[in-house]
Protein backbone atom coordinates (compact mmCIF):
# COMPACT_ATOMS: atom_id res chain seq x y z
CA UNK A 1 0.00 0.00 0.00
CA UNK A 2 1.50 3.24 -0.41
CA UNK A 3 1.77 6.14 1.58
CA UNK A 4 -0.95 7.87 0.84
CA UNK A 5 -3.70 5.76 1.39
CA UNK A 6 -1.94 5.02 4.53
CA UNK A 7 -1.77 8.59 5.83
CA UNK A 8 -5.58 8.73 4.94
CA UNK A 9 -5.99 5.70 7.16
CA UNK A 10 -4.41 7.65 9.60
CA UNK A 11 -6.33 10.73 9.32
CA UNK A 12 -9.68 8.58 9.83
CA UNK A 13 -7.64 6.73 12.70
CA UNK A 14 -7.74 10.26 14.26
CA UNK A 15 -10.98 10.77 13.40
CA UNK A 16 -12.77 7.76 15.26
CA UNK A 17 -10.07 8.15 18.60
CA UNK A 18 -8.13 5.12 17.36
CA UNK A 19 -4.13 4.34 17.55
CA UNK A 20 -2.27 7.67 17.70
CA UNK A 21 -1.35 7.77 13.78
CA UNK A 22 1.75 8.30 12.86
CA UNK A 23 1.72 10.54 9.88
CA UNK A 24 -0.54 13.28 10.88
CA UNK A 25 0.16 15.45 13.02
CA UNK A 26 -2.64 16.10 16.04
CA UNK A 27 -1.23 18.35 19.05
CA UNK A 28 -1.98 18.02 22.22
CA UNK A 29 -0.68 20.22 25.13
CA UNK A 30 -1.22 17.32 27.66
CA UNK A 31 1.04 15.24 25.56
CA UNK A 32 5.11 15.19 26.59
CA UNK A 33 7.67 15.27 23.82
CA UNK A 34 8.94 11.71 22.99
CA UNK A 35 12.18 12.90 22.83
CA UNK A 36 12.02 14.16 26.32
CA UNK A 37 11.25 10.71 27.84
CA UNK A 38 14.38 9.04 29.50
CA UNK A 39 17.27 8.20 27.06
CA UNK A 40 17.74 5.20 25.25
CA UNK A 41 14.27 5.61 22.98
CA UNK A 42 13.95 2.94 20.70
CA UNK A 43 11.07 4.10 18.17
CA UNK A 44 8.82 1.78 16.57
CA UNK A 45 5.78 1.14 14.61
CA UNK A 46 2.90 -1.46 13.00
CA UNK A 47 0.39 -3.02 14.43
CA UNK A 48 -2.02 -2.54 16.95
CA UNK A 49 -2.22 -5.99 18.34
CA UNK A 50 1.00 -5.48 19.70
CA UNK A 51 0.37 -2.32 21.32
CA UNK A 52 -0.27 -4.25 24.99
CA UNK A 53 2.98 -6.12 24.70
CA UNK A 54 5.47 -3.48 24.32
CA UNK A 55 3.39 -1.22 26.78
CA UNK A 56 3.90 -4.16 29.34
CA UNK A 57 7.61 -4.88 28.10
CA UNK A 58 8.05 -0.60 28.22
CA UNK A 59 7.24 -0.51 31.44
CA UNK A 60 9.37 -3.23 32.67
CA UNK A 61 12.56 -1.94 31.35
CA UNK A 62 11.95 1.47 32.16
CA UNK A 63 12.29 0.02 35.39
CA UNK A 64 15.47 -2.32 34.84
CA UNK A 65 18.81 -2.07 35.48
CA UNK A 66 19.31 -1.07 31.74
CA UNK A 67 16.68 0.92 31.14
CA UNK A 68 15.23 1.41 27.94
CA UNK A 69 12.25 3.54 26.48
CA UNK A 70 9.78 2.30 24.05
CA UNK A 71 7.84 4.23 21.97
CA UNK A 72 5.46 2.67 19.94
CA UNK A 73 3.16 3.93 16.92
CA UNK A 74 0.55 1.61 16.06
CA UNK A 75 -1.96 3.02 12.86
CA UNK A 76 -1.64 -1.19 11.71
CA UNK A 77 0.58 -3.86 10.51
CA UNK A 78 1.60 -3.24 6.86
CA UNK A 79 3.11 0.04 8.54
CA UNK A 80 6.48 -2.01 9.71
CA UNK A 81 7.21 -2.58 6.14
CA UNK A 82 6.49 1.13 5.17
CA UNK A 83 8.89 2.02 7.80
CA UNK A 84 11.91 0.03 5.84
CA UNK A 85 10.64 0.45 1.94
CA UNK A 86 13.85 1.79 0.64
CA UNK A 87 11.40 3.85 -2.00
CA UNK A 88 9.87 5.82 0.95
CA UNK A 89 11.76 8.47 3.22
CA UNK A 90 9.16 6.99 6.26
CA UNK A 91 9.03 8.66 9.37
CA UNK A 92 7.11 8.84 12.30
CA UNK A 93 5.06 11.70 13.47
CA UNK A 94 2.48 12.79 15.30
CA UNK A 95 1.76 11.19 18.46
CA UNK A 96 2.55 7.54 19.67
CA UNK A 97 2.61 5.74 22.82
CA UNK A 98 4.82 4.43 25.72
CA UNK A 99 4.62 3.19 29.43
CA UNK A 100 7.08 3.75 32.10
CA UNK A 101 8.07 2.84 35.63
CA UNK A 102 3.92 2.99 36.65
CA UNK A 103 2.53 0.90 34.37
CA UNK A 104 0.33 3.72 32.42
CA UNK A 105 0.06 4.00 29.20
CA UNK A 106 0.53 7.24 27.84
CA UNK A 107 0.94 9.59 24.58
CA UNK A 108 3.74 11.54 23.31
CA UNK A 109 4.05 13.71 20.80
CA UNK A 110 7.01 12.75 18.13
CA UNK A 111 9.27 15.44 16.61
CA UNK A 112 8.09 17.73 14.17
CA UNK A 113 10.23 16.87 11.83
CA UNK A 114 9.78 13.20 12.43
CA UNK A 115 12.10 10.20 13.34
CA UNK A 116 12.89 6.98 12.05
CA UNK A 117 11.43 3.78 13.11
CA UNK A 118 14.19 1.46 14.63
CA UNK A 119 11.99 -1.51 14.38
CA UNK A 120 9.04 -2.86 12.83
CA UNK A 121 6.02 -5.29 14.22
CA UNK A 122 3.02 -7.18 12.92
CA UNK A 123 1.63 -10.65 13.24
CA UNK A 124 2.14 -11.75 9.94
CA UNK A 125 5.19 -11.89 7.36
CA UNK A 126 5.62 -9.13 5.09
CA UNK A 127 4.52 -10.68 1.36
CA UNK A 128 1.33 -10.38 2.87
CA UNK A 129 1.38 -6.77 2.93
CA UNK A 130 -0.32 -4.72 -0.20
CA UNK A 131 2.59 -4.33 -2.71
CA UNK A 132 5.15 -6.33 -1.31
CA UNK A 133 6.49 -8.94 -2.76
CA UNK A 134 9.76 -9.85 -0.75
CA UNK A 135 11.25 -8.58 2.64
CA UNK A 136 13.30 -5.27 1.23
CA UNK A 137 17.31 -5.56 1.07
CA UNK A 138 19.04 -4.94 4.33
CA UNK A 139 15.87 -5.60 6.72
CA UNK A 140 15.87 -8.74 9.27
CA UNK A 141 13.05 -10.90 10.23
CA UNK A 142 12.88 -11.75 13.37
CA UNK A 143 10.64 -14.14 15.25
CA UNK A 144 8.55 -13.30 18.62
CA UNK A 145 6.35 -14.68 20.50
CA UNK A 146 3.07 -16.17 18.74
CA UNK A 147 -0.45 -14.69 18.97
CA UNK A 148 -3.78 -16.15 17.26
CA UNK A 149 -6.16 -14.49 15.27
CA UNK A 150 -9.67 -14.80 16.85
CA UNK A 151 -13.54 -14.88 15.54
CA UNK A 152 -15.29 -12.69 18.52
CA UNK A 153 -18.94 -12.03 19.14
CA UNK A 154 -21.02 -10.52 21.66
CA UNK A 155 -20.89 -12.62 24.78
CA UNK A 156 -25.12 -12.70 24.14
CA UNK A 157 -24.88 -14.74 20.95
CA UNK A 158 -25.64 -18.22 21.14
CA UNK A 159 -23.00 -18.63 18.21
CA UNK A 160 -20.07 -21.23 19.63
CA UNK A 161 -18.45 -22.07 16.00
CA UNK A 162 -17.58 -20.66 12.54
CA UNK A 163 -16.16 -22.77 9.52
CA UNK A 164 -13.91 -21.33 6.78
CA UNK A 165 -16.35 -21.72 4.32
CA UNK A 166 -18.98 -19.26 6.82
CA UNK A 167 -16.09 -16.74 7.02
CA UNK A 168 -15.87 -16.97 3.51
CA UNK A 169 -19.86 -16.38 3.42
CA UNK A 170 -19.74 -13.28 6.15
CA UNK A 171 -16.98 -11.59 5.32
CA UNK A 172 -17.29 -12.10 1.34
CA UNK A 173 -20.99 -11.84 0.60
CA UNK A 174 -22.37 -10.05 3.68
CA UNK A 175 -26.08 -9.60 3.68
CA UNK A 176 -26.04 -11.76 0.62
CA UNK A 177 -24.41 -14.36 1.77
CA UNK A 178 -27.10 -15.94 3.67
CA UNK A 179 -24.63 -17.11 6.37
CA UNK A 180 -27.25 -16.84 9.19
CA UNK A 181 -26.78 -15.32 11.93
CA UNK A 182 -23.87 -12.93 10.60
CA UNK A 183 -26.21 -11.52 7.39
CA UNK A 184 -26.05 -7.74 8.40
CA UNK A 185 -23.58 -5.55 7.09
CA UNK A 186 -23.65 -3.25 9.53
CA UNK A 187 -22.87 -5.36 12.17
CA UNK A 188 -19.97 -8.02 10.41
CA UNK A 189 -17.40 -5.67 11.60
CA UNK A 190 -13.96 -5.60 9.32
CA UNK A 191 -10.51 -4.41 9.68
CA UNK A 192 -8.73 -3.22 6.12
CA UNK A 193 -6.03 -4.64 4.05
CA UNK A 194 -3.50 -2.91 6.13
CA UNK A 195 -4.14 -5.20 9.04
CA UNK A 196 -2.80 -8.57 10.44
CA UNK A 197 -5.80 -10.17 11.58
CA UNK A 198 -7.82 -8.87 8.23
CA UNK A 199 -4.64 -10.44 5.99
CA UNK A 200 -5.14 -13.91 8.08
CA UNK A 201 -8.61 -14.22 7.79
CA UNK A 202 -8.38 -13.05 4.34
CA UNK A 203 -5.67 -15.86 3.79
CA UNK A 204 -7.80 -18.64 5.53
CA UNK A 205 -11.50 -18.19 4.28
CA UNK A 206 -9.86 -16.70 0.77
CA UNK A 207 -12.08 -13.73 0.67
CA UNK A 208 -9.48 -10.83 -0.88
CA UNK A 209 -8.29 -8.88 1.96
CA UNK A 210 -9.29 -5.80 0.29
CA UNK A 211 -12.85 -6.84 -0.63
CA UNK A 212 -14.49 -7.56 2.74
CA UNK A 213 -17.57 -6.48 3.47
CA UNK A 214 -18.66 -4.98 7.23
CA UNK A 215 -18.00 -1.89 8.49
CA UNK A 216 -13.97 -0.86 9.24
CA UNK A 217 -13.30 -0.57 12.75
CA UNK A 218 -10.14 0.61 12.10
CA UNK A 219 -8.62 -1.44 15.30
CA UNK A 220 -8.31 -4.15 17.64
CA UNK A 221 -10.00 -1.86 20.24
CA UNK A 222 -12.40 -1.04 17.87
CA UNK A 223 -13.29 -4.11 16.46
CA UNK A 224 -13.92 -5.18 20.66
CA UNK A 225 -16.07 -2.35 21.23
CA UNK A 226 -18.24 -2.70 18.17
CA UNK A 227 -18.83 -6.25 18.43
CA UNK A 228 -19.56 -6.14 22.03
CA UNK A 229 -21.85 -2.79 21.41
CA UNK A 230 -23.96 -4.36 18.44
CA UNK A 231 -27.44 -3.26 18.27
CA UNK A 232 -28.07 -7.02 17.54
CA UNK A 233 -25.89 -9.26 19.66
CA UNK A 234 -26.78 -12.15 17.62
CA UNK A 235 -25.84 -10.36 14.23
CA UNK A 236 -22.95 -9.15 15.30
CA UNK A 237 -19.27 -10.89 14.30
CA UNK A 238 -15.51 -9.94 13.93
CA UNK A 239 -12.30 -10.46 14.46
CA UNK A 240 -9.28 -9.32 16.78
CA UNK A 241 -5.73 -10.56 17.93
CA UNK A 242 -6.13 -12.62 20.71
CA UNK A 243 -4.88 -10.99 23.30
CA UNK A 244 -7.26 -8.49 22.55
CA UNK A 245 -10.16 -11.19 23.06
CA UNK A 246 -8.72 -12.75 25.94
CA UNK A 247 -8.81 -9.35 27.70
CA UNK A 248 -12.59 -8.48 27.09
CA UNK A 249 -13.93 -11.81 27.34
CA UNK A 250 -16.22 -9.67 29.94
CA UNK A 251 -17.87 -8.14 26.68
CA UNK A 252 -16.74 -10.49 23.85
CA UNK A 253 -16.72 -14.32 23.20
CA UNK A 254 -13.96 -16.63 21.19
CA UNK A 255 -15.99 -18.72 18.33
CA UNK A 256 -14.82 -22.04 17.53
CA UNK A 257 -13.01 -22.07 14.37
CA UNK A 258 -13.00 -25.17 11.66
CA UNK A 259 -10.61 -24.88 8.89
CA UNK A 260 -10.64 -26.48 5.91
CA UNK A 261 -10.81 -30.41 6.10
CA UNK A 262 -10.93 -30.08 9.89
CA UNK A 263 -14.15 -31.94 11.51
CA UNK A 264 -14.20 -29.80 14.17
CA UNK A 265 -13.71 -26.29 15.24
CA UNK A 266 -11.47 -25.87 18.21
CA UNK A 267 -11.08 -22.73 20.15
CA UNK A 268 -7.20 -21.39 21.03
CA UNK A 269 -7.80 -22.98 24.44
CA UNK A 270 -8.96 -26.49 24.65
CA UNK A 271 -11.91 -25.11 26.07
CA UNK A 272 -13.78 -21.72 25.83
CA UNK A 273 -12.73 -20.14 29.34
CA UNK A 274 -9.55 -21.39 30.04
CA UNK A 275 -6.04 -20.12 29.18
CA UNK A 276 -3.86 -22.75 28.34
CA UNK A 277 -3.40 -22.09 24.67
CA UNK A 278 -3.04 -26.06 24.03
CA UNK A 279 -4.63 -26.30 21.09
CA UNK A 280 -2.87 -22.92 19.87
CA UNK A 281 0.68 -24.95 20.86
CA UNK A 282 -0.15 -28.28 19.83
CA UNK A 283 -1.22 -26.84 16.28
CA UNK A 284 -4.74 -27.61 16.55
CA UNK A 285 -6.28 -24.29 16.55
CA UNK A 286 -5.34 -22.80 12.99
CA UNK A 287 -5.24 -19.04 12.86
CA UNK A 288 -1.66 -18.41 14.71
CA UNK A 289 1.52 -17.25 13.45
CA UNK A 290 4.56 -15.85 15.45
CA UNK A 291 5.17 -12.07 15.82
CA UNK A 292 7.09 -10.70 13.13
CA UNK A 293 9.52 -7.86 14.34
CA UNK A 294 11.59 -6.36 11.66
CA UNK A 295 15.15 -4.17 11.81
CA UNK A 296 17.82 -2.79 9.45
CA UNK A 297 21.01 -5.21 9.47
CA UNK A 298 24.17 -5.39 8.32
CA UNK A 299 25.71 -7.96 6.00
CA UNK A 300 25.87 -10.51 9.01
CA UNK A 301 22.48 -10.29 10.07
CA UNK A 302 22.72 -8.75 12.58
CA UNK A 303 20.77 -5.55 13.99
CA UNK A 304 22.34 -2.27 13.14
CA UNK A 305 20.41 -0.41 16.17
CA UNK A 306 21.69 -1.32 19.43
CA UNK A 307 18.19 -0.32 20.78
CA UNK A 308 16.44 -2.35 18.44
CA UNK A 309 18.88 -5.23 18.69
CA UNK A 310 18.30 -5.08 22.82
CA UNK A 311 14.61 -5.10 22.41
CA UNK A 312 14.27 -8.14 19.64
CA UNK A 313 16.55 -9.88 20.90
CA UNK A 314 14.83 -9.90 23.73
CA UNK A 315 11.59 -10.88 22.42
CA UNK A 316 13.38 -13.57 20.37
CA UNK A 317 15.32 -15.08 22.90
CA UNK A 318 18.55 -14.24 21.38
CA UNK A 319 19.71 -11.51 24.07
CA UNK A 320 19.96 -11.98 27.44
CA UNK A 321 16.95 -9.64 29.27
CA UNK A 322 18.26 -7.59 32.33
CA UNK A 323 18.15 -10.12 35.18
CA UNK A 324 15.23 -7.83 36.98
CA UNK A 325 12.48 -8.22 33.68
CA UNK A 326 11.38 -11.99 32.90
CA UNK A 327 10.39 -11.61 29.47
CA UNK A 328 8.34 -14.87 29.66
CA UNK A 329 6.39 -13.68 32.41
CA UNK A 330 5.64 -9.98 30.33
CA UNK A 331 4.50 -12.41 27.25
CA UNK A 332 2.85 -14.78 28.71
CA UNK A 333 1.15 -11.94 31.07
CA UNK A 334 0.12 -10.38 27.57
CA UNK A 335 -1.52 -13.41 26.42
CA UNK A 336 0.74 -14.75 24.00
CA UNK A 337 2.56 -17.85 23.65
CA UNK A 338 6.66 -17.84 23.88
CA UNK A 339 8.23 -19.98 21.36
CA UNK A 340 9.86 -22.13 24.33
CA UNK A 341 5.60 -23.16 24.80
CA UNK A 342 5.26 -24.54 21.47
CA UNK A 343 5.18 -28.18 20.59
CA UNK A 344 4.54 -27.11 16.76
CA UNK A 345 5.78 -24.15 14.34
CA UNK A 346 4.52 -23.53 10.77
CA UNK A 347 6.39 -22.71 7.10
CA UNK A 348 5.40 -18.92 6.70
CA UNK A 349 1.81 -17.28 7.02
CA UNK A 350 -0.88 -20.13 7.65
CA UNK A 351 1.65 -22.39 6.09
CA UNK A 352 2.19 -26.03 6.94
CA UNK A 353 2.37 -27.01 10.59
CA UNK A 354 5.33 -29.59 12.00
CA UNK A 355 6.60 -30.62 15.39
CA UNK A 356 8.61 -29.07 17.26
CA UNK A 357 10.76 -29.22 19.93
CA UNK A 358 12.44 -26.05 21.55
CA UNK A 359 15.89 -26.00 23.07
CA UNK A 360 14.82 -25.55 26.36
CA UNK A 361 11.10 -25.66 26.90
CA UNK A 362 8.82 -24.37 28.98
CA UNK A 363 5.25 -25.47 28.39
CA UNK A 364 5.00 -26.69 31.91
CA UNK A 365 5.95 -22.72 33.00
CA UNK A 366 3.67 -21.55 30.36
CA UNK A 367 0.86 -23.77 31.46
CA UNK A 368 1.57 -22.68 35.40
CA UNK A 369 1.69 -18.93 34.70
CA UNK A 370 -1.22 -18.65 32.18
CA UNK A 371 -3.74 -21.47 34.45
CA UNK A 372 -2.33 -21.40 37.72
CA UNK A 373 -1.88 -24.70 37.26
CA UNK A 374 0.99 -26.54 35.82
CA UNK A 375 -1.45 -29.64 35.64
CA UNK A 376 0.81 -33.04 35.74
CA UNK A 377 3.95 -31.58 35.36
CA UNK A 378 6.80 -32.10 38.41
CA UNK A 379 8.28 -28.99 39.89
CA UNK A 380 11.95 -28.73 40.19
CA UNK A 381 15.29 -27.13 41.36
CA UNK A 382 17.61 -28.45 39.34
CA UNK A 383 17.89 -31.76 37.27
CA UNK A 384 17.98 -34.21 40.24
CA UNK A 385 14.77 -33.32 40.80
CA UNK A 386 13.76 -35.01 37.04
CA UNK A 387 14.68 -38.76 37.28
CA UNK A 388 11.64 -40.47 36.95
CA UNK A 389 9.98 -40.21 33.80
CA UNK A 390 11.18 -38.49 30.48
CA UNK A 391 11.20 -35.10 31.41
CA UNK A 392 14.71 -35.44 32.58
CA UNK A 393 15.50 -31.70 32.13
CA UNK A 394 14.66 -29.10 34.78
CA UNK A 395 13.80 -25.69 32.71
CA UNK A 396 12.08 -22.91 34.80
CA UNK A 397 10.81 -24.67 37.47
CA UNK A 398 9.35 -27.70 35.91
CA UNK A 399 11.03 -31.15 34.36
CA UNK A 400 10.67 -30.97 30.74
CA UNK A 401 11.75 -33.39 28.34
CA UNK A 402 14.61 -31.43 26.65
CA UNK B 1 -20.06 -28.51 21.82
CA UNK B 2 -18.19 -31.34 21.75
CA UNK B 3 -14.91 -32.37 23.46
CA UNK B 4 -12.27 -34.66 21.69
CA UNK B 5 -11.07 -36.99 24.21
CA UNK B 6 -11.37 -39.94 25.49
CA UNK B 7 -11.11 -39.47 29.20
CA UNK B 8 -14.38 -37.26 29.32
CA UNK B 9 -16.02 -40.78 28.73
CA UNK B 10 -15.73 -41.33 32.58
CA UNK B 11 -17.68 -37.80 32.91
CA UNK B 12 -20.38 -38.90 31.02
CA UNK B 13 -20.94 -42.01 32.37
CA UNK B 14 -21.35 -39.87 35.33
CA UNK B 15 -24.01 -37.85 34.01
CA UNK B 16 -25.89 -40.42 32.56
CA UNK B 17 -25.93 -41.92 36.09
CA UNK B 18 -27.18 -38.60 37.18
CA UNK B 19 -29.48 -37.84 34.28
CA UNK B 20 -30.99 -41.40 34.05
CA UNK B 21 -29.15 -42.00 30.95
CA UNK B 22 -31.36 -39.98 29.03
CA UNK B 23 -28.88 -39.09 26.92
CA UNK B 24 -26.87 -41.80 26.98
CA UNK B 25 -28.86 -44.63 25.09
CA UNK B 26 -25.81 -45.66 23.38
CA UNK B 27 -23.64 -47.23 26.02
CA UNK B 28 -19.93 -46.39 25.80
CA UNK B 29 -17.77 -49.34 25.16
CA UNK B 30 -14.43 -48.56 24.17
CA UNK B 31 -11.55 -47.78 25.76
CA UNK B 32 -9.38 -44.61 24.75
CA UNK B 33 -7.68 -46.70 22.21
CA UNK B 34 -10.20 -48.63 20.87
CA UNK B 35 -11.50 -47.73 17.22
CA UNK B 36 -9.06 -46.31 15.76
CA UNK B 37 -8.13 -47.70 11.99
CA UNK B 38 -5.81 -46.16 9.74
CA UNK B 39 -4.61 -43.79 12.79
CA UNK B 40 -7.99 -42.03 12.90
CA UNK B 41 -10.76 -42.57 15.61
CA UNK B 42 -14.36 -42.12 15.10
CA UNK B 43 -14.99 -38.50 17.33
CA UNK B 44 -18.89 -39.19 18.21
CA UNK B 45 -21.84 -37.10 17.79
CA UNK B 46 -21.65 -35.40 14.56
CA UNK B 47 -22.24 -32.09 13.37
CA UNK B 48 -22.73 -30.13 16.88
CA UNK B 49 -26.32 -31.38 16.97
CA UNK B 50 -25.56 -34.28 19.36
CA UNK B 51 -25.51 -34.10 23.20
CA UNK B 52 -28.02 -33.30 25.64
CA UNK B 53 -25.90 -32.22 28.17
CA UNK B 54 -24.49 -28.67 26.54
CA UNK B 55 -21.31 -28.25 27.95
CA UNK B 56 -20.84 -30.76 30.32
CA UNK B 57 -19.93 -33.30 28.22
CA UNK B 58 -22.08 -35.42 28.76
CA UNK B 59 -23.95 -35.25 25.32
CA UNK B 60 -23.53 -37.89 22.46
CA UNK B 61 -26.30 -39.43 20.95
CA UNK B 62 -27.28 -37.87 17.79
CA UNK B 63 -30.44 -37.70 18.33
CA UNK B 64 -30.77 -36.11 21.20
CA UNK B 65 -31.16 -33.18 19.86
CA UNK B 66 -29.73 -30.35 22.36
CA UNK B 67 -28.03 -27.47 20.29
CA UNK B 68 -24.85 -26.82 21.08
CA UNK B 69 -24.56 -29.84 23.27
CA UNK B 70 -20.72 -31.43 23.63
CA UNK B 71 -20.23 -35.00 23.75
CA UNK B 72 -16.92 -36.83 23.61
CA UNK B 73 -14.74 -37.67 20.20
CA UNK B 74 -13.00 -40.25 21.69
CA UNK B 75 -13.23 -44.02 21.47
CA UNK B 76 -14.29 -45.61 18.23
CA UNK B 77 -18.05 -46.84 18.75
CA UNK B 78 -19.38 -43.56 20.43
CA UNK B 79 -17.58 -42.62 23.12
CA UNK B 80 -19.53 -40.41 25.69
CA UNK B 81 -22.97 -41.40 23.66
CA UNK B 82 -23.20 -41.21 20.28
CA UNK B 83 -22.80 -43.78 17.40
CA UNK B 84 -20.18 -41.94 15.65
CA UNK B 85 -20.84 -41.39 12.40
CA UNK B 86 -17.44 -42.62 10.67
CA UNK B 87 -17.37 -38.95 8.36
CA UNK B 88 -16.12 -37.26 11.70
CA UNK B 89 -12.75 -38.53 12.98
CA UNK B 90 -9.78 -37.75 14.87
CA UNK B 91 -6.17 -39.07 13.84
CA UNK B 92 -4.77 -40.90 16.60
CA UNK B 93 -1.31 -41.51 15.66
CA UNK B 94 1.31 -39.13 15.75
CA UNK B 95 1.01 -35.80 13.15
CA UNK B 96 2.64 -35.01 10.38
CA UNK B 97 1.00 -33.28 7.93
CA UNK B 98 -1.36 -30.15 8.85
CA UNK B 99 -4.14 -31.65 8.64
CA UNK B 100 -3.17 -34.71 10.82
CA UNK B 101 -1.85 -31.79 13.45
CA UNK B 102 -5.76 -30.42 12.76
CA UNK B 103 -7.71 -32.97 13.45
CA UNK B 104 -5.41 -35.11 15.91
CA UNK B 105 -7.41 -36.65 19.05
CA UNK B 106 -6.87 -34.75 21.85
CA UNK B 107 -8.81 -34.00 25.48
CA UNK B 108 -9.84 -30.76 23.64
CA UNK B 109 -13.29 -29.56 23.44
CA UNK B 110 -14.56 -29.09 20.18
CA UNK B 111 -17.92 -28.18 18.20
CA UNK B 112 -18.46 -28.89 14.58
CA UNK B 113 -19.81 -26.39 11.90
CA UNK B 114 -22.05 -28.21 9.77
CA UNK B 115 -21.45 -26.19 6.58
CA UNK B 116 -24.21 -28.50 4.38
CA UNK B 117 -26.73 -27.27 6.75
CA UNK B 118 -25.99 -23.96 7.78
CA UNK B 119 -24.55 -22.55 4.59
CA UNK B 120 -27.58 -22.63 1.65
CA UNK B 121 -25.44 -21.18 -0.65
CA UNK B 122 -22.42 -23.67 -0.71
CA UNK B 123 -22.75 -25.29 -4.07
CA UNK B 124 -22.37 -29.20 -3.79
CA UNK B 125 -19.59 -28.20 -1.15
CA UNK B 126 -17.96 -25.53 -3.24
CA UNK B 127 -17.70 -22.11 -2.69
CA UNK B 128 -19.54 -20.04 -5.53
CA UNK B 129 -17.06 -17.06 -6.94
CA UNK B 130 -17.67 -13.79 -4.97
CA UNK B 131 -20.24 -10.89 -5.86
Amino acid sequence: MNSLRRAGIALILAAVGGAAPPLCSIASAQNVDCESLPQPIVYGVGGSAQRPLFSKLGAKLAASEEKLTVVYASPGACFAMDAFNPEEDYKLTGTANYTLEDGAEKTCQLPAAGVKAAFGSMQVGPTLCPNVTKLYDGVGDFEGPVSTTNFIVPVQSSQNVISAEAAYFVFGFGDQGQAEPWIDNNLIIRRNDTSAVQLYVALASGVPAAKFKGIDAMTNANSIKFVAEASNKEAAIGFVSGENADDNRDTVRTLAYQHKDQTCGYWPDSTPTKFDKRNVRNGQYYLWGPTHLFAKVNGSGEITDENARRLIGYLSGTVTPPSDVNILDVTIDNGNIPQCAMQVKRDGDLGAISSFQPDEPCGCYFEAKATGSAGDCTECESDDDCESGSAKFCRHGFCEVK
Amino acid sequence: MRTNKLKLTSLALGLCALLGAAACDDEPTDSPDSGAEGGRVSRAGSGGKGGAGGKGGAGGSEDEGGKGGESSNEGGKGGAGGSGSGDDECFDGEPKETAQFLNRCTDSECEAFDNAERLPLLEDGKLPPLP
